[in-house]
């Protein structure tokens, strides 16, 4: 792990000094990690991959802020989260105005009548977590998806660990309520 | 520790240790009430199934996109960089002969005048309105 973080700290020396194939490098290296967090909590979209995107262009902007204090990999989900975040509140300000809730209802329905019974679960349940309130998805991404600690999710979420526990705890009462009767109907 | 509690230790049970009271009261419960093991199992069966859900990778071409939008991105910061300097040039070369030319005016002025204020500084008296629009300079040029 050590030799993974000094490699990571050299490319970004390489980047600070004008090297840009440097940066691809570390694109490369973190994209599917950026992608478990963006994917995670905005579903598999285009304004996903857009986000992931920006995600790197953010880092590499504030590169010579970047002082190795934390993983890379952690420093790059915490502006994932956020920006991901963002992006929820932006959707909910412009579904306000739109038919977005009338066609995600129409989705559901389709996805319910889908017969494929392993992709029919995973999209069931994929629509349920999209109904969690934010902080509770933030967390269970990061948790769950992401595979981080409970202390890591704490940092990367400026919470404390209690927080994170409790928030997980209710998102999965909420996820029972959600899917219990969706079961019964398959 | 309440019955209520029950379905709180399950999910701690999921994420961290737990203690040994709670520990205790758990496994009393799952033996009494055999549908609780079941229910644990439900929410591990959850777990994992959300681990699996994210698994979807960028398109191959993303390190491209990334590239390309940083590099439009210095082009249009240098570009922005660029239209301030045109901006700035004709400026710079007449700005420091200026600065001396105001510096000398405004010395000469203090100087001459012998008196600290902005009068004498522009070099140039305050006329007062009624001096402006004399009626009586009016009646006499009519």
């Amino acid at each position: 792990m050590k030799n993974q973080l000094e490699t990571d700290l050299e490319l970004i020396d390489s980047v600070r000094n004008g090297d840009t194939f440097a940066f691809t490098k570390i694109v490369g290296r973190y994209k599917s990690k950026v992608a478990t967090t963006v994917f995670g909590v905005l579903g598999k979209t285009q304004e996903a991959e857009d986000v992931g995107q920006e995600v790197f262009i953010r880092f590499f902007k504030s590169i010579n802020q970047f002082r190795g204090e934390s993983q890379l990999g952690t420093y790059l989900t915490r502006i994932a989260i956020n920006l991901s975040l963002n992006e929820l509140k932006r959707r909910k300000r412009s579904s306000f105005f739109s038919f977005e809730d009338w066609t995600e209802t129409k989705i559901e329905e389709k996805v319910q009548s889908e017969h494929s019974e392993d992709l029919e679960r995973k999209e069931i349940v994929r629509k349920a977590i999209d109904q969690l309130p934010d902080k509770f998805k933030a967390v269970l991404v990061l948790r769950l998806m992401d595979g981080y600690s409970t202390e890591e999710t704490a940092k990367i979420l400026e919470v404390p660990n209690g927080t994170v526990l409790s928030r997980l705890s209710r998102a999965q009462q909420k996820l029972k309520k959600i899917l219990t009767p969706l079961e019964a109907d398959i | 520790m309440k019955t209520k509690n029950i379905n709180e230790i399950i999910l701690k049970s999921l994420d961290s240790e737990l203690s040994e009271e709670e520990k205790r009261f758990l496994d009393e419960e799952i033996q009494k009430h055999p549908e609780l093991q079941s229910e644990r199992d439900w929410h591990m069966k959850l777990r994992g199934e959300i681990s699996t859900l994210s698994s979807a990778e960028f398109s191959s071409d993303f390190e491209l996109k990334v590239m390309n939008r940083i590099r439009t991105t210095k082009h249009e910061e240098r570009e922005s960089g660029n239209l301030f300097l045109q901006l700035a040039l004709p400026f710079k070369r007449v700005v420091l002969p200026a600065m001396i030319v105001l510096i000398i005016l405004l010395t000469y002025n203090l100087t001459i005048t012998e008196s600290v204020s902005a009068e004498s500084l522009i070099g140039m008296s305050t006329v007062p309105m009624e001096d402006l629009f004399d009626p009586g300079t009016t009646l006499i040029l009519e």
